[in-house]
């Protein structure tokens, strides 16, 4: 995946924002458009928090190849309702090992606790993570408990690289609020 | 593609191995992706392309995306494409068989979500045992636009095309920043379209045409416990980032298919600008670690350096280059530049390191969060990605291959001619600087590859030639790019309409007086063109076809030759030449007798008018331009209407025959007017129908004879009256 810079984020100032601006993108293959919080809670169509319960690969009446992925919701942020959320992604991996890649599409993994932003549906009654893998973020605990967020898992003990990859959980979500009020005020007036 | 039933695949599980190179890797079983057969797989460029562009604007900027891929020797990867007309109009993409690229302007391949903000994507199918069964590329011509000219916030399509073409090959994203299959793009990118020495290099140790030389090892921390993920590079004498790899889940790296050299070696966390979100599954990534130097090595051909276990320094908190960041950053050779980068712990303690000793580096401001700096690259840099590391307190980061040394864009000064024909053929200069060799010059939906059959010709720095192949018209921007991806554009610089082209002017001598049968022969003669001969319109013009014209002339003075200009209706002309004479022209009516044998020798009668003294005759001409035939040995002039001519020999069949006067070019044709039989003996046979123009014309030859007689006997009346 290949993303692409969005003046608004330089307008922002995404560098001056250390504590919430997302260090590390977790930007896979294929072309995306790069996204910040302004990018992602504008595209989505549903935010949640969650933890995957189930995956399954399955064949489609199209020919392709998808996955189910089913999660528990524990806090919906943007759209969307009830506790449960089960979505489509395209590509997988079948029992007798063939499988499509759609590069740069974020795995799950039954356990992973995230917090994701999900594109509308396409014609194919497919979702993806905003951006594939900038919409997917890992939600973490410290020594402390005290959340943050990572692309991928990181030693939680590490006071190196391990920490240049933490997004604060708190101040992204505060900043990603904002945003989505101002967003739903922008739709109201229209 | 389309799934087949479950039993016709088996399941492979093996576990994955250390190798060159950021593979794209089996979700489940760690095998690399690879095709079974890399020396041809086989794409086809959907005809339809992106509604941004002209029609098959998309074609060149492919073509130069595959032919990228294909330029890298030492290995027998080869896409090969399949432009046939039907292949290229297919829908079904998702066939098994065929590899597509492909604009999806309506979203109706389901893949591109609203609101997702994908791009481009490479579907690739795979087996079990990691061979690829299927792979598509797709872009998403409904959210994105799309350019071939750089056009603000429009995405390069050869740029996305060749970063697409490398996970088709089964590559991943590159750790090296300036690479092809760097992660992200911006609009109007073009440093992507050329490979980094990483992307030929992966090509060669995966798909491989001879063994080479290699290095492998063993990375650990301090404590013995092992790297995984460690970003391992190797760097060429000249400081070029070369070729990396990623440690497998044993610390165990391998670099292979090197060719013999010396190499600087280090390893380095994947952690930014390029990181371990940025692979596909599979990969275990490691970034609590410093970049550490390995070593320095000289291989020769073939040999296997095992360098054992080395430990990697220690971690800090210490990055130069951030994924919001563009790479690679261009650095122009021979110029001063002042750039930018993000990062961490950039403090005045630091210090910076070029990889290559031909670039100086100069900061000149730290601000801990980024650093400015100087750039001096001589005119005598070579090109190419090279590293840039900062360094404090013995510790460092290295941003790998993130600059790229480029020459300065091509500079085109104008196009000669600037007019050619939608038909092909017309030989074009193009003037400019800042040409060498490797060069790919695009005009309309062609590209013209330096050094290439077809392609263009390298002359010096300022020209180029190439002669141009058949195209749509319109005008057109002449671009040159160079091997590094940077281009040179003179917009509207050519103007390729539907021109006329003139191959035959028959006979190109008449009398002054008018009448003369004209055939011209030639192509893109458009309905409603005119001819003139000397600015003098001709009325009486029949257009058979868009390559046969006929015309009765008009009246002239006698001399020339004279300009005789074919204009179709769009303002397109082609010249050719015509001369009137003061003498009749002759006429031919008849043959007697139609027929003869083969070896020639036969007494012909040609009936006629005003055959000329001294004029000759040939059996077999081209009965459209007369050009041809074999000159009858002998012609007797034995009154003004009747030749006495001695057949030459002559291959059987039915031949037109023509009388020309050798002095002012005036001819007389008669189509299929003589019959060459296989074996000797003459008679009276009739005349045969003749293949192809021949048959028609010499029923149609009879009526312009008398045509021109009536013609003739007109123009003599208003001579006398």
């Amino acid at each position: 995946m290949r993303v692409i810079p969005i003046a608004l984020l330089l307008v922002l100032g995404f560098s001056s924002w250390p504590w919430i601006a997302p260090q590390s993108p977790p930007l896979e293959a294929g072309t995306v458009q790069r996204m910040g919080w302004a990018e992602l809670t504008q595209s989505c169509e549903q935010a949640f928090e969650g933890r995957v319960v189930s995956t399954h690969s399955r064949p489609t009446a199209r020919g392709s190849l998808e996955t189910e992925v089913r999660m528990q919701v524990s806090r919906r942020h943007f759209g969307g309702s009830g506790v449960e959320q089960v979505f489509r992604i395209p590509g997988g991996v079948l029992p007798d090992g063939r499988g499509l890649m759609v590069p740069g599409m974020p795995r799950f993994f039954v356990g992973q606790e995230l917090l994701l932003f999900l594109s509308a549906e396409s014609t194919a009654g497919w979702r993806v993570p905003v951006g594939l893998g900038q919409g997917r973020w890992l939600i973490q605990r410290d020594a402390q408990g005290k959340k943050f967020l990572t692309r991928e898992l990181v030693d939680v003990d590490a006071q190196g690289a391990g920490a240049k990859a933490r997004v604060d959980y708190e101040s992204a979500l505060l900043e990603c609020t904002r945003l989505w009020e101002q967003r739903r005020a922008r739709e109201a007036r229209r | 593609m389309k799934l087949a039933p479950l039993s016709l695949c088996a399941l492979a599980l093996t576990s994955s191995a250390a190798s060159a190179h950021v593979r794209l890797l089996h979700p489940s079983n760690g095998n690399p992706l690879r095709w079974s057969a890399p020396q041809a797989v086989s794409l086809v460029i959907q005809a339809q392309g992106s509604s941004d562009l002209g029609p098959l604007e998309h074609l060149p900027a492919l073509r130069n995306a595959i032919g990228a891929w294909n330029a890298v020797e030492g290995t027998p990867w080869t896409l090969v494409e399949n432009d046939s007309p039907s292949q290229m109009n297919r829908s079904d993409w998702g066939s098994n068989s065929l590899h597509m690229l492909l604009f999806d302007e309506d979203g109706s391949s389901g893949y591109f979500p609203q609101g997702s903000g994908l791009v481009a994507l490479t579907l690739v199918w795979f087996s079990g045992s990691g061979t690829i069964l299927d792979a598509d590329v797709l872009f998403n011509g409904r959210d994105h636009a799309f350019s071939t000219s750089g056009a603000a916030w429009h995405f390069d399509v050869q740029d996305v095309a060749t970063h697409e073409l490398g996970h088709l090959a089964g590559l991943d994203h590159s750790g090296v920043a300036g690479a092809t299959l760097y992660p992200y793009v911006d609009p109007a990118e073009v440093l992507h379209r050329s490979l980094s020495l990483d992307e030929a290099q992966a090509l060669r140790s995966i798909y491989p045409q001879a063994a080479g030389a290699s290095l492998e090892g063993r990375l650990v921390r301090s404590g013995g416990s092992p790297v995984r993920g460690a970003h391992v590079v190797v760097r060429d004498a000249a400081g070029r980032t070369f070729s990396g790899t990623l440690s497998d889940a044993n610390g165990d790296w391998s670099i292979q298919a090197l060719p013999a050299g010396d190499y600087a070696l280090y390893a380095t966390p994947l952690d930014q600008p390029v990181s371990a979100s940025n692979l596909g599954p599979g990969h275990v990534v490691d970034i609590n670690f410093s970049t550490t130097e390995l070593g320095s090595f000289s291989l020769s051909s073939n040999t296997q350096s095992e360098l054992g276990t080395q430990s990697v320094a220690a971690d800090a908190p210490l990055l130069l280059g951030r994924s919001m960041e563009s790479f690679p950053r261009r650095i122009t050779r021979g110029t001063i530049q002042t750039i930018t980068l993000l990062g961490s712990g950039l403090t005045a303690a630091c210090s910076l390191i070029c990889s290559d000793p031909t670039v100086l580096v100069t900061p000149l401001a730290w601000n801990t969060t980024s650093v400015q700096l100087r750039v001096d690259a001589t005119a005598a840099s070579s090109d190419g990605h090279f590293d840039l590391s900062v360094l404090r307190d013995g510790l460092m980061h290295t941003l790998v291959g993130g600059l790229e040394l480029a020459p300065p864009n091509p500079e085109l000064s104008w196009v000669d001619p600037n007019q050619a024909s939608s038909a092909g053929g017309t030989l074009v200069t193009i003037h400019g600087a800042g040409f060498r060799s490797g060069m790919r010059v695009v005009i309309g939906e062609h590209v013209y590859v330096e050094g290439h059959a077809d392609g263009c010709e390298l002359l010096d720095a300022n020209r180029l030639r190439l002669r141009l192949r058949s195209s749509l018209t319109g005008t057109r921007d002449v671009v040159v790019i160079d091997p590094s991806g940077v281009e040179g554009r003179l917009s509207a610089a050519l103007s390729i309409a539907s021109l006329p082209v003139l191959q035959a002017v028959f006979p190109p001598a008449g009398y002054e007086g008018g009448g003369t049968q004209l055939v011209l022969r030639g192509s893109q003669f458009e309905a409603g063109c005119t001819v003139s001969i000397d600015g003098v319109l001709q009325p009486l013009l029949v257009r058979e076809s868009a390559q046969l014209l006929r015309v009765t002339t008009t009246a002239g003075i006698s001399g020339g030759p004279y300009v005789l200009r074919v204009s179709n209706p769009n303002g397109g002309s082609c010249d050719g030449s015509y001369s009137y004479t003061k003498q009749v022209d002759p006429l031919l009516a008849a043959l007697e007798p139609q027929s003869g044998p083969s070896s020639g020798g036969e007494t012909v009668y040609l009936h006629g008018e005003n055959f000329p003294a001294g004029c000759r005759v040939y059996f077999g001409v081209d009965p459209w331009t007369g050009v041809g035939g074999k000159l009858a040995p002998s012609v007797l002039v034995r009154e003004s209407g009747v030749l006495e001519v001695l057949t030459p020999a002559h291959s059987s069949g039915s031949q037109s025959v023509l009388v020309v006067d050798p002095e002012t070019g005036q001819s007389t044709l008669l189509a299929s007017a003589y019959t060459f039989h296989g074996s000797s003996g003459g008679g009276a046979c009739s005349v045969q129908a003749g293949s192809g123009p021949a048959g028609p014309s010499a029923a149609l030859g009879w009526l312009l004879a008398l045509g021109a007689l009536l013609w003739r006997s007109r123009g003599r009346r208003m001579r006398l009256s």
